[in-house]
């Protein structure tokens, strides 16, 4: 079964040179207006008007689908959240809230989670810089429009201080089984935190990470230009990607057998299981999404990965299906079926 | 507010805490530094109070002046500030500027670069977020206006009659410039 790549946002189905490794790229910008208190004093009556006033003026500019409270219930929330479209706490936010999302799903404006606007841009593979140009578009348009909260000194003024000055986040989200592999991870997670960076797995809570994905951004947000900003975290990110180049092909050349096994039995899984949880598929995917990168596996891409590690989640598998009453067997029953689908036959013969 | 001073002097780091009784006759406990518990009489033997009750002390006279500390538009304090770790509204940087600086520079950078002050070097503002600043505040202006009229009081919408002209004073001269 071939699967549409429409049923994933659109950076990721973007597959470039350093795929192998990032998976995407992402900048957000935190911006609040002037003319209204911040979320920690605004009252829900003050938080419709921002709704208000932002929606007329970005209703102007771009063509975005706009989602309210009204639209917003927990499986929906939970829909964007695992399509990266909506933050954790937009999700638990109790604000009155809405969010703007174009219509290839690159670009969404978050109001009121924690600032009045969180803008983001998102991109396939390495893709900074394209997302630092687009996001300064966007953000030059709304600021003509709407009286950004801006001082002299401390730059955009954000409802936290960790955001102050330029208010942009600058992260990427890594494959790197090869350094946890080669038991090299906790020395990249010590060094990055060491020179002001942060990292964190993306699946599964503290240390406990799921599917060797990480995140890097930047923990600086004042003192320096944006393009500084953006440069610092390239280059450290372009270490990352270096360092786990040089770790697969370690592991191939002195463990190719454990790895070829390793490999192969999660495609067996994936392939045969009846009964998956979403974090297992995902560990599992994990490991094909390796065996294609060492080229062990040939005939699955890694749009086909990626688009499986986004439905077999439990609330875009739900909406895959059409179905948002699954118990949680069901869920599991159907989540097997669909990557069997899906996988079956796509594994290649080997040498005898 | 200096981390810790001596509360007689004021110069010194204090590094003890020493009881007195003050004007109204009550115990008071005040943390000192060496030179003037020397001066006090007070040595050796109060010496033995652990650090913690002397920090016990201090945060509770930082406590009282961060409470005291209070943004006007949003009613944040600075204590608040420190409790939630978030601001309450574009003016709050203005009220705790002094004590934001050395506090931001602790918070955004590692400990090597901790020398120079640090400010926003990143994007600006441009023209266009001002005037969009004075419509806003112009539309605003004129619902008070109206909900005042309709409340019959006069004196109110008189004054903001006033700060609406001013506003739109504002606007032609930013329009013409
Ligand atoms: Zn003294
Ligand atoms: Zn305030």
């Amino acid at each position: 079964m071939k699967l549409s790549k429409n049923l994933v946002p659109g950076f990721l189905r973007e597959i470039s040179e350093d795929s192998d490794v990032c998976i995407s790229s992402r900048i957000r910008f935190a911006r609040n207006l002037e003319n209204h208190l911040f979320l920690l004093k605004a009252s829900l009556k003050e938080q419709e008007e921002i709704i208000e006033e932002v929606k007329e003026v970005i209703t102007q500019l771009n063509h975005f689908q706009f989602y309210s409270d009204d639209k917003l219930n927990e499986i929906f929330l939970n829909y964007l959240l695992e399509r990266y479209l909506v933050s954790p706490d937009f999700v638990l936010s109790k604000n009155k809230k809405g969010v703007f999302i174009d219509s290839e799903e690159k670009i969404s404006i978050m109001i009121n989670e924690e600032d009045h606007l969180r803008l983001q841009v998102l991109g396939g593979g390495f893709s900074l810089d394209e997302v630092f140009v687009k996001i300064n578009e966007v953000d030059d348009k709304l600021e003509k429009e709407l009286p950004y909260a801006f001082s002299e000194k401390f730059g955009f003024l954000t409802a936290c201080p960790t955001n102050l000055g330029t208010g942009m986040r600058v992260s990427v989200m890594l494959h790197l089984p090869g350094l946890i592999l080669t038991n090299e991870m906790e020395k990249v997670i010590k060094t990055t935190q060491n020179i002001g960076f942060l990292i964190r797995g993306i699946y599964g809570e503290g240390t406990k990470t799921i599917g060797s994905y990480f995140q890097i951004a930047n923990q600086f947000t004042i003192g320096m230009k944006e393009e500084e900003i953006l440069a610092n975290t390239k280059n450290l990110i372009r270490e990352v990607i270096n360092y786990e180049r040089k770790a697969r092909d370690y592991l191939l050349k002195n463990l190719k057998n454990e790895i070829e096994d390793r490999i192969w039995r999660a495609y067996g899984i994936l392939t045969h299981a009846k009964l998956l949880t979403s974090e297992e598929a995902i560990n599992l995917l994990s490991t094909l999404r390796l065996g294609i990168c060492l080229k062990i596996i040939k005939k699955i891409s890694l749009l086909t990965i990626n688009i499986l590690t986004i439905l077999v989640k439990r609330a875009n598998l739900m909406y895959y299906l059409k179905n948002e009453n699954l118990t949680e067997e069901e869920r599991d029953y159907k989540r097997a079926a669909l990557i069997r689908k899906v996988l079956k036959g796509k594994g290649e013969e080997e040498d005898i | 507010m200096e981390e810790n001073l001596c509360q007689i002097c004021h110069k010194n780091v204090a590094v003890m805490v020493i009881t007195e009784i003050d004007e109204k006759g009550n115990k008071v406990e005040i943390a000192v530094c060496e030179e003037c518990a020397k001066k006090k009489g007070v040595l050796e033997s109060d010496k033995t109070l652990n650090l913690n009750e002397i920090f016990k002390i201090m945060l509770k006279a930082r406590e009282k002046e961060d409470k005291e500390l209070k943004c006007a538009r949003c009613l944040l304090s600075f204590y608040e500030f420190k409790k939630y770790g978030k601001f309450g509204c574009p003016d709050c940087f203005k009220v705790f500027e002094e004590r934001l600086i050395p506090f931001i520079k602790r918070l955004q950078t590692t400990i090597r670069e901790r020398e120079d002050e640090i400010f926003h070097k990143g994007k600006k503002v441009t023209a266009g977020t001002k005037r969009s600043l004075l419509f806003s505040e112009i539309k605003k202006l004129k619902i008070e206006l109206k909900k005042a009229i309709e409340e019959e009081n006069y004196e109110q919408a008189a004054k903001i009659r006033d700060r609406l002209r001013e506003k739109e004073k504002e606007l032609k001269k930013d329009e013409i410039e």
